[in-house]
């Protein structure tokens, strides 16, 4: 989608500011050292500016981090941004921002003697999270592996769609583990993404600088970088969104499976468990002790990826 | 933002399991159901032979399982399937019958980890029933087409990173 013009052309936005002050500096024998630190600033304003469309307003450019909004502010700022997609897009979208249940750890389990590969969680994933299609993103990735092996090495996600399951074959799907120890956190320099009190790994978009260390970070490749503005076409977008999972996201930022929680802090299924054919996937709640997950933790033999990282994940796999 | 939230351990009571779980119903999805309607003119026939008139797409490959229709499905009561001791369950508790045999997929199942169950983790939720993905006639699941591989990027073709394309400008 190609950017608009801003609204008000008498009053320049933060963008042009800095651009603007760019060229004059240079003008003037400015120094390396300010025309560097300008520099930064307006790469910062690129990064921010995203939008998909939109340069950025100045709420947007000078929006607090997400544990610093007080209630008002999310209530002001949730409708600028219901307004702004519905301007853009035409359709009325919800946001919310439902916080984590008390006493609630969230947990998933894949069981593989199942997994059919059929790669209907990707694509629930992507409908539910309003994930582009151009350039395409998914969170999910369904790597297929040699049976009788689990050399990570020999797998692909890249088969393609030949009936599954394929002959001596089996399939592991993998997205973000939110893990207890996420390096992808320790890795922010900004604190744009954390670990909430029920596990998930949460990004917040309008502080997220683009730095992609954390993508680097991440062992599992779980994270994704919008390298282009975000489109999403207006009838695959889905209204029910939250702000730190499916909001629109714009260019320069990075985000992440949330095990959907803009559903699962409400009490329902994610997206991808319920589009799953054969019944793999499995979610529920590790702290309480007559959920299904404790139950296949207790009795099933279940494993890890790359256990020897000390990540500890949340995300389970097992055989059934 | 650098203090890292608390893990929440087993300190707090967890959110007291509620809602039910639902199995789906089995007999408003059988299109010939009741049985009866048809069967109550025929003459039960247990010998194994090609179906020439009615059920002539139903493939049985349900492994050693001999012993043809009435192995499951009640001479006396077509409406009723029969457990191997003679009880009669509906079609809409089939999993008691599939797992007469397959007793530890039932036992999973009832536990909720075989199967496909939707809804909410914390509250009313749906379970599929066997026959919902198992054809109880030829039980193996089907193989699908599945969606489409990841999109690779746009510098790189199947064959590797193009070489002009793999670095931007500079």
């Amino acid at each position: 989608m190609a950017r608009s013009d801003p609204p008000t052309p008498s009053v320049p936005t933060p963008g042009e500011r800095v651009e603007k002050l760019v060229e004059t500096r240079l003008e003037e024998s400015g120094s390396r050292r300010t025309f560097l630190k300008l520099a930064g600033l307006a790469a910062a304003t690129t990064a921010v500016s995203g939008c998909g469309t939109s340069a950025p307003t100045s709420e947007e450019f000078f929006r607090q981090h997400y544990k610093k909004l007080t209630p008002e502010d999310k209530e002001r700022i949730f409708r600028l941004i219901e307004d702004e997609t519905l301007a853009r897009t035409g359709v009325a979208t919800h946001i919310s921002d439902p916080p984590p249940i008390d006493g609630v750890e969230f947990a998933y389990a894949l069981n593989l003697s199942v997994c059919n590969g059929s790669r209907r969680c990707v694509e629930a994933c992507a409908r539910e999270n309003n994930l582009p299609d151009d350039p395409e993103m998914r969170y999910i990735r369904v790597l297929e592996i040699d049976a009788g092996t689990l050399d990570l090495d020999e797998s692909t996600p890249n088969y393609g769609t030949d009936k599954v399951p394929a002959k001596d074959k089996f399939y592991l799907p993998v997205q973000c583990h939110q893990c207890d120890h996420p390096p992808c956190v320790r890795a922010c320099p900004v604190g744009a993404t954390w670990k909430e009190p029920d596990g998930i790994v949460v990004v917040d978009y309008s502080w997220c600088i683009g730095c992609r260390f954390c993508v680097v970070a991440c062992p599992y490749f779980a994270r994704r970088f919008n390298w282009q503005a975000p489109t999403v076409a207006p009838e695959r977008i889905n209204p029910n969104q939250g702000y730190l999972s499916n909001r629109p996201r714009f260019k320069g930022v990075v985000e992440k499976c949330t095990f959907c929680l803009h559903r699962t802090r409400k009490g329902r299924m994610p997206a991808c468990l319920e589009a799953c054919p054969t019944g793999a996937r499995k979610f529920g709640n590790l702290n309480d002790p007559n959920s299904e997950i404790r139950h296949i933790i207790s009795t099933k033999r279940v494993y890890v990826l790359k256990e020897e990282l000390a990540t500890l994940p949340r995300f389970y796999y097992f055989f059934s | 933002m650098g203090d890292e939230p608390q893990r929440l351990h087993t300190s707090l009571p967890p959110p007291a399991p509620s809602g039910s779980v639902t199995v789906d119903a089995r007999q408003p999805l059988l299109p010939t159901y009741p049985c009866s309607r048809c069967h109550q003119d025929r003459t039960p026939d247990p010998r194994e032979r090609k179906l020439t008139q009615f059920h002539t797409q139903k493939v049985l490959d349900h492994g050693t399982l001999g012993g043809w229709c009435y192995r499951c499905h009640t001479k006396d009561d077509i409406d009723k399937l029969h457990l191997s001791d003679g009880t009669l369950v509906s079609f809409n508790e089939a999993y008691e019958l599939c797992g007469s045999c397959h007793g530890d997929k039932l036992r999973d199942w009832k536990a909720g980890i075989h199967g496909l169950t939707t809804g909410y983790w914390l509250g009313d939720r749906t379970r599929r029933s066997c026959p919902a993905c198992h054809d109880p006639h030829s039980p193996r699941f089907p193989l699908m087409t599945p969606e489409h591989a990841p999109a690779l990027p746009r510098t790189v073709s199947a064959s590797g990173v193009e070489p002009e394309e793999s670095h931007g400008p500079e």
